[in-house]
């Protein structure tokens, strides 16, 4: 070999050196960014799910409709709310997230918590709740009852019939104070609860199938996920007021959020933001995209990897049509580590 | 040897010049300025008083040397971004010069090797550095030393480092040169790595703001070379003012720094050995 090309042999060899011993090692490598399905539509197992849960309404008044329905979507759809989120309990529970949150559970309350006296009263939360519902309504557990001791619960093993299926108990408030709680079931499955008999009526009006079918809040062909709901605009804008740009660019530019959350390994969560002015949604995606970006880059100035590696798993997906997705895909290990304070154990404080 | 020879006779040429004359007597001024008018023997006095009386006059006081720390970071940066800014605009022409017409066909007559011209004249360079450096920071650990009794040997180790540092920029400068005899795109050269040397500092932080694509790869690709300049004059600042630094860290980027300049060096004689004069 010519001895002139040593001499570019020997650049290129410092060059590799170089940059091996100038990049000094991060204390932990940065976890990466998973590449996980995102939630955005059924998948087999929870079409299957979905169609397992339809029910006929019930025959009411000699009127009876064809339709099918998802008694538990249409209690959460019953007093008209504008937002409401539905939590998968059984299919949580059975996941990695799930897992992880027992034990969070288990290790602040320990075993002789709550789960353990409703247990006691015949209602297994891991077992019989199917999911958990939630509007400005109240709250909706479907599941399976048969066992419950309601006397136990509600103070009274029967309450006022209302419609086929449907019992309402007054639930007296606790010595310490509160207001009365209306709890409103639907045969052995579904369970009310809220703050007004009126809301409690609707609720099983409702699901057996009487009055005007009220606008659905959700469809079942929008129940995939582990946690799945739509928050409304109005209860954007009261939640998050507008002090951040972000927030007073999406409350500006959002008529709905619509949110779906799949945890079966690592979790991953869609927001989809529609909104009625195209050009208001892009710069919301512009937005919320920078304010990313730069708490990203204050969080890693400041020293606070923690932070920086969690903004680094979210991203904002451009708007398409009158549409546009935050995503964020947590790694399991990401979620274990900020679960570690509450597990215990050696991981703990990690 | 004969290496050190061109690099003797590089610091002869830089004697001659009036930019390096320029600079030790501004150096010399600025240290003499601090001798006649820093009030410090206060902060020692103070302390001193605190222990007569047996408990302190005053909780915020601090022990002199903790009270310098800042002024040594100061002084450490001021060498560092300063050491780095003069001496691309001042070393220049040195390639320029050796490659002039007349005066290389006189040296290639010589009994030196082509590597050799580069290297002497890359040490010239690099001892002319040191010098500079060494001799601000320590005149200014002498005068502070003088005034408050405190005397650390740190502030002129960070200063070695900024030689160091100016070492890799400048043979990037004289590689350029060996492909184009131009003093200014030598001192654009040396500029540009300044920069690329402050981008690979915040290099995760700006990677991270950039979409995936040819721009991002390449960044990253220079700067995962370049030696972060900002990383080195941390190091510097807080060896001069006695902070603590990762165990190992600024061995490895040393290293990387050195190993940086030998393969810029080694691209440069590569590229002498195949020209014709």
């Amino acid at each position: 070999m010519d001895r002139r090309w040593l001499w570019l042999l020997a650049a290129a060899l410092l060059v590799i050196a170089a940059a091996w011993l100038v990049r000094i090692p991060e204390t932990r490598a940065p976890l990466a960014r998973p590449q996980v399905e995102m939630p955005r539509y059924l998948r087999p197992q929870e079409r299957q799910r979905m169609l397992a849960r339809l029910r006929p309404p019930v025959v009411d008044a000699g009127v009876q409709r064809t339709e099918v329905r998802d008694p538990m979507l249409t209690a959460l759809s019953a007093g008209g709310a504008g937002s409401g989120v539905v939590l998968e309990v059984n299919a949580l529970r059975n996941s990695p997230l799930g897992e992880l949150l027992l034990q969070c559970l288990a290790a602040r309350e320990g075993r002789g918590n709550a789960l353990e006296a409703l247990q006691r009263m015949g209602i297994d939360p891991l077992r019989d709740v199917d999911r958990v519902g939630i509007t400005e309504h109240g709250i909706v557990v479907s599941g399976n009852f048969r066992r419950a001791n309601w006397e136990g619960l509600l103070g009274s093993a029967t309450g006022t019939a209302y419609g086929e299926h449907g019992q309402i108990t007054a639930v007296d408030p606790r010595a310490e104070g509160g207001a009365t709680l209306i709890a409103t079931r639907w045969g052995d499955s579904l369970l009310h609860l809220g703050d007004s008999v009126e809301d409690g009526r609707r609720v099983l009006d409702a699901v057996e199938g009487r009055g005007p079918e009220p606008r659905p809040l959700l469809s079942p062909e929008q129940s995939y996920g582990e946690l799945y709901g739509v928050v409304s605009a109005a209860d954007l804008a009261r939640t998050l007021g507008g002090s951040e740009p972000w927030a007073a660019a999406l409350v500006e530019a959002a008529s709905k959020v619509e949110v779906h959350l799949d945890a079966r390994r690592d979790v991953a969560l869609v927001a989809d933001v529609s909104g009625e002015d195209a050009r208001k949604l892009e710069d919301l995606g512009k937005t919320l995209g920078g304010a990313l970006a730069v708490a990203r880059a204050q969080a890693r100035g400041q020293g606070d990897e923690d932070a920086a590696e969690l903004l680094g798993f979210a991203r904002v997906s451009p708007p398409h049509g009158s549409a546009l997705s935050l995503e964020v895909a947590l790694p399991l290990e990401a979620v274990a580590k900020r679960l570690a304070f509450c597990r215990g154990g050696a991981d703990a404080g990690r | 040897m004969t290496a050190i020879r061109v690099a003797l006779d590089l610091l002869r040429e830089a004697a001659a010049r009036r930019w390096f004359l320029a600079l030790g007597l501004a150096l010399t001024g600025l240290l003499l300025l601090l001798v006649t008018s820093l009030r410090l023997e206060v902060v020692d006095g103070a302390l001193a008083a605190s222990r007569l009386f047996g408990k302190p006059l005053d909780h915020s006081i601090q022990a002199a040397d903790v009270a310098l720390r800042p002024v040594f970071l100061a002084a450490s940066q001021f060498v560092f971004w300063g050491g780095l800014g003069f001496g691309v605009l001042s070393c220049a022409d040195f390639g320029p010069a050796l490659l002039s017409p007349g005066r290389i066909e006189h040296l290639l007559s010589l009994p030196v090797r082509r590597w050799e011209l580069l290297a002497g004249t890359f040490l010239g360079v690099l001892a002319l550095a040191m010098a500079g450096a060494v001799y601000a920071s320590a005149g200014l650990v002498v005068v502070l030393g003088a005034k408050t009794g405190v005397w650390t040997g740190w502030p002129v180790v960070s200063a070695v480092l900024s030689a160091v540092a100016f070492g890799s920029i400048y043979a990037g400068m004289l590689a350029v040169t060996v492909w184009v005899r131009s003093a200014a795109l030598s001192a654009a050269a040396g500029a540009s790595l300044i920069v690329l040397g402050l981008l690979a500092t915040h290099r995760t932080s700006l990677l991270d703001l950039m979409g995936r694509g040819p721009g991002r790869a390449l960044f990253a690709g220079v700067t995962a070379v370049v030696p972060p300049l900002g990383k080195l004059a941390d190091a510097a600042g807080a060896l001069a003012a006695s902070a603590p630094l990762a165990p190992g860290g600024l061995v490895r980027l040393l290293a990387g720094t050195l190993a940086f300049a030998g393969a810029l060096l080694a691209i440069a004689v590569w590229r002498f050995e195949r020209r014709d004069f």
